[in-house]
């Protein structure tokens, strides 16, 4: 599965094939933010709560979310992989619902209720799945990939090894820790609904 | 085992910060506040080859927010040829000089209050170009009509490229050769001979965590805190480009995220130096991941090669002709070429080799080091060629192989001998490991399925220093520093082990600074599969040093000889007398919190490689041995390889963690699966084409074999740490061959040119038809 490009000005869009070729479709292309900036002006104040602290955040028109919530918000979880919604490395949740904050505008946020890595606890069953099975190397894809299997555990509690990659097909983990990762999303739902 | 024990060598403790790596807390060089900086982006190259005749800057520098622009010009004006950097040849400067050499070259940098201004005024920035004839390709090279450098330029660093210094007329700026025997020859007299044209492309490293350079001026010092595997390096790189001495440079990192080469030698580092000092402020450069593309690649390789047989079976000759692109600046790529130009033959018993290895300059981007350096290009000829030759000789491929294999003590086509490189051990465990003795179900309709095994043979960089200091607190917790970075292979992890195990102490209550060159002492890189073995080393001699300060502070404390005492995790001990290692301190200093220090160096030697015929007695420390063996099924409709089973063995001499020792080796394997069936950069008329994560193609969980089994041999080196060498390449060098060799043995096809995409099949398979 692929996580949400921002479509529309809610926060939960729809589902997409996964077999889908990824096209650059997003309405607002972040690359292209970033080296246009010349028109954009100040659009002023939202509010973020991220991991259930208020955060008041001045953004411009053309702010990412990712941005917002890295510089302004002090969330370093949230990670610039790509830019181009293909590697995961930049996932929040929003309402629960997995999104890549490099293509998300920070202002259609406004109001959101955010969670990050930071955000889980330790003793969280993914969480602390994942340092059970070692599932880090050089740990800096690893956050996108337990908010991943966060949502997916909350929709399915008991996902099959198919389940498992269908949902965690669109994160790249560059040093090939997807064994131990597939592991510890299977000993995070045994854990929290044992057969 | 006691828990204690479980944190020395051989025990599996998991790395000593993953609880913070899974929720994202431990903080790199980009999740660092940089205040008041001047944010860059750099304007670069629309040609491949091109006279820069002016650079227009005056629309950038109006704009609001806009700092300063700088050009090659601006600071060849400041540096002379000092801003030439690069490991191997001072050929590359920070910004473009008089002329451009691939598409994506730095031309001018803008220093603005933010990125996104620096961004948007790099679009304002116009160039008067006069082309010129464009090298695209090797083939382009070696005709010799145009060069892409007009004069070889050999830097200090390698002292032995002193005689390339001012040749013209060339595109080659490196040749290997192995002469041993008379290959040619043999080979026209042998009974069996194959050969081949293969060729590996061009693919890019994409650690996750993009590059990035913060460099301010401290006091008439240039300080930087860098996302680099080589911090001893570029300390000296830019004390050299600013022609400062050491001590006024200082280089500090944090933990990387991934880098697989990506991040070492020159990157933005000697541009962030040379804005911040002559700019006099901070500035923070950064790399999107279109430009981290663009800013080192690894190698595209061709290689011409045959393998013959006598009639007995026996081989008798190999001959390889290897071309390594190295793009538009040279890199490392000589290093490359030699090292892997030594083993193109592979780990067999062969009588007589001839190699022809050069490093070639395109107008592309430059090519550098990538896990295997080299090495994965040149073992995709010869374990393609040996069991092409197997089936020639209605051999099996793995006995055949095993047959041939160097044993200890043999010496290899090099002249250089075997020590801790069991070959055979590890291709007898691939081969158990995928059912190589057992019936195979291979199919019917569209699905076909083989088997395929592969052996790789890797030099450990040589030589190379490591240095280790050590503090011991008082209260029996400890402080390590050393140059290693550590990037996800878990080097701060297996350090402590190292020491702790010698100091009979918990590892976890060891501390391994950040490499930071004001405090942590000179290493050469980490890189190559050379620190367990190397920095390992120096932190075995700096515990054992420790070691001897407590027994001798113990000896004086209990008034008997120090061969009475021993040290426990208890503490010393010697007959009825025991102290703790804090009352030991403690009673010595007369101090809490005191300190004791030791410092170690390790140095490896070697003996330079004969410039006509390649061959040394010891051109390397050590061998890293590793094999590959592969299940494959083939959908003959679509060209579709699905991997059944991958097994990757290596000879680790000793695994000091063996969880990590795994994670590396099935980690390489998973990059490997990449370059077998899908990675590569393409490049159409210098233009790179794909260089987006929309378009590159990475390997994701969908990718994983349905079984993958790393397997660890152990054949001890007797000077490694506790017999312990590297093993962050070795897992990657046989999978792509070994998965063509379950291709070649399901369908009957024998593919040359990587990758193995379903279209390359179904092609062959037409037309074996
Ligand atoms: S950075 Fe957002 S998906 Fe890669
Ligand atoms: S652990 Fe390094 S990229 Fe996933």
């Amino acid at each position: 599965m692929r996580r949400h490009p921002p479509t529309s000005g809610t926060v939960t869009s729809g589902e997409r094939d996964a077999t889908q070729p990824q096209v650059r479709d997003q309405a607002e292309p972040s690359l292209s933010n970033a080296t246009n900036r010349v028109d954009s002006g100040e659009a002023g104040q939202i509010t973020l709560t991220v991991n259930g602290v208020t955060h008041h955040v001045d953004v411009a028109d053309d702010t990412l979310l990712l941005d917002a919530l890295r510089e302004a918000v002090g969330v370093t979880s949230v990670r610039e992989g790509c830019g181009v919604g293909a590697c995961g490395a930049c996932t929040v949740l929003t309402g629960g619902t997995s999104v890549s904050s490099c293509l998300a505008l920070a202002l259609r946020y406004d109001g959101a209720e955010i969670t990050t890595a930071e955000g889980l606890d330790e003793n969280d069953d993914v969480v602390s799945s994942f340092v059970e099975c070692g599932a880090a190397q050089c740990g800096y894809c690893i956050p996108g990939f337990v908010l991943m299997s966060a949502e997916l555990l909350a929709e399915n509690p008991r996902p099959s090894e198919q389940d498992i990659t269908d949902h965690l097909e669109g994160n790249i983990c560059r040093c090939g820790t997807y064994p131990e990762i597939r592991r510890a999303v299977a000993v995070a739902a045994e854990r929290r609904s044992p057969k | 085992m006691r828990e204690i024990e479980q944190s020395w060598v051989g025990g599996s403790r998991p790395r000593f910060d993953t609880a913070g790596r899974v929720r994202g807390m431990i903080a790199h060089v980009g999740d660092q506040a940089v205040g008041a900086a001047a944010h860059v982006a750099v304007h670069r190259a629309t040609q491949p080859h091109a006279r820069i005749e002016a650079v227009h800057v005056d629309e950038a520098l109006a704009m609001p927010g806009v700092y300063g622009v700088v050009t090659g010009a601006d600071l060849y004006k400041q540096l002379g040829d000092r801003l030439l950097t690069g490991p191997a040849f001072a050929d590359q400067p920070a910004l473009a000089h008089e002329k451009v050499r691939y598409v994506g070259e730095p031309v001018a940098a803008v220093l603005a209050a933010d990125l996104a201004t620096a961004r948007a005024a790099t679009d304002a920035i116009w160039v008067d170009y006069e082309d010129l004839p464009p090298v695209y390709d090797l083939a382009d090279a070696l005709a010799g009509t145009a060069y892409v450098h007009d004069e070889l330029r050999p830097s200090s660093v390698f002292g032995d490229l002193k005689h390339l210094r001012g040749v013209r007329d060339t595109n080659v700026n490196y040749t290997y050769n192995l002469r041993t025997g008379d290959a040619e020859a043999a080979r026209d007299a042998g009974a069996h001979t194959v050969t081949g044209e293969f060729w590996a492309p061009p693919t890019h490293h994409v650690p996750i965590e993009l590059p990035c350079t913060i460099a301010w001026v401290d006091s008439g010092r240039l300080e930087m805190l860098t996302t680099t595997q080589t911090p001893s390096y570029v300390r000296q790189t830019i004390a050299d480009l600013l022609d400062l001495p050491l001590s006024r440079v200082r280089v500090t990192t944090r933990p990387l995220g991934g880098s697989f080469g990506a991040k070492m030698y020159d990157r933005l580092e000697p541009l962030a130096a040379a804005l911040a000092w002559t700019a006099g402020r901070r500035v923070r450069v950064t790399a999107t991941r279109e430009e981290a593309f663009l800013l080192t690649t690894r190698h595209g390789a061709a290689v011409s090669s045959s393998l013959t047989a006598d009639a007995e079976g026996n081989l008798v000759s190999s001959v390889a002709d290897v071309r390594y692109d190295t793009g538009a600046y040279a890199d490392v790529g000589p290093r490359i070429t030699a090292k892997s130009g030594m083993v193109a033959p592979g780990p067999y018993r062969i009588a007589n080799a001839r190699v022809l290895s050069r490093c070639v300059y395109t107008n592309k981007p430059s090519a550098g080091p990538f896990r295997g350096f080299g090495v994965p290009q040149v073992t995709w000829s010869h374990e393609s060629l040996i069991d092409e030759l197997a089936h020639e000789l209605g051999e099996d491929p793995y006995a055949f192989r095993r047959r041939h294999l160097l044993r200890e003590g043999d010496e290899a086509p090099m002249g250089t001998r075997m020590h801790s490189a069991d070959f055979v051990g590890c291709l007898d465990a691939v081969a158990n490991a995928i059912g190589w003795f057992d019936p195979l179900d291979r199919g019917t309709g569209r699905i076909r399925r083989g088997r395929g095994v592969a052996v790789g043979v890797k030099a450990v960089l040589t030589p190379t220093i490591a240095n280790a200091v050590l503090q011991l607190n008082q209260d029996n917790s400890a402080t390590l520093l050393i140059s290693t970075v550590d990037m996800g292979q878990g080097s701060d992890t297996i350090m402590a082990q190292i020491a702790a195990d010698v100091l009979r102490m918990d590892s976890r209550r060891i501390h391994v600074v950040r490499a930071d060159t004001d405090a942590t002492p000179y290493d050469t890189i980490t890189a190559g599969s050379r620190s367990t073995y190397h920095t390992g080393n120096a932190v075995r001699r700096v515990a054992e040093a420790m070691r001897d300060k407590l027994i001798g502070l113990a000896a004086e404390r209990f008034g008997v000889p120090a061969e009475e005492v021993s040290l426990t995790p208890d503490g010393p001990r010697a007959g009825s007398h025991e102290v703790t290692v804090a009352e030991l301190v403690h009673g010595h200093f007369g101090a809490r919190g005191a300190t004791l220090t030791t410092e170690a160096n390790y140095t490896s030697s070697w003996t330079p490689y004969d410039k006509e015929t390649g061959r040394s007695d010891k051109v390397t420390e050590h061998w890293f041995a590793g094999a590959v063996g592969a299940r494959i099924a083939v959908d003959t409709a679509t060209g579709r390889v699905r991997i059944e089973h991958l097994a990757v063995a290596g000879d680790v001499g000793r695994a000091i963690n063996p969880t990590l020792v795994e994670q590396q080796l099935s980690g390489a394997a998973i990059m490997g699966i990449g370059h077998a069936l899908f990675d590569q950069l393409v490049l159409d008329q210098g233009q790179l084409i794909n260089g987006t994560l929309l378009d590159y193609q990475l390997p994701s969980i969908r990718d994983l074999p349905d079984q993958l089994t790393p397997i660890v041999v152990e054949s001890p080196h007797d000077d490694g740490p506790f017999g312990a060498k590297g093993v962050g390449e070795t897992g990657i060098l046989g999978v792509a061959p070994a998965i063509a060799n379950a291709v070649r043995d399901a369908v009957g096809v024998r593919l040359t040119r990587l990758p193995l995409t379903p279209e390359s099949i179904t092609m062959a398979l037409e037309e074996n038809q």
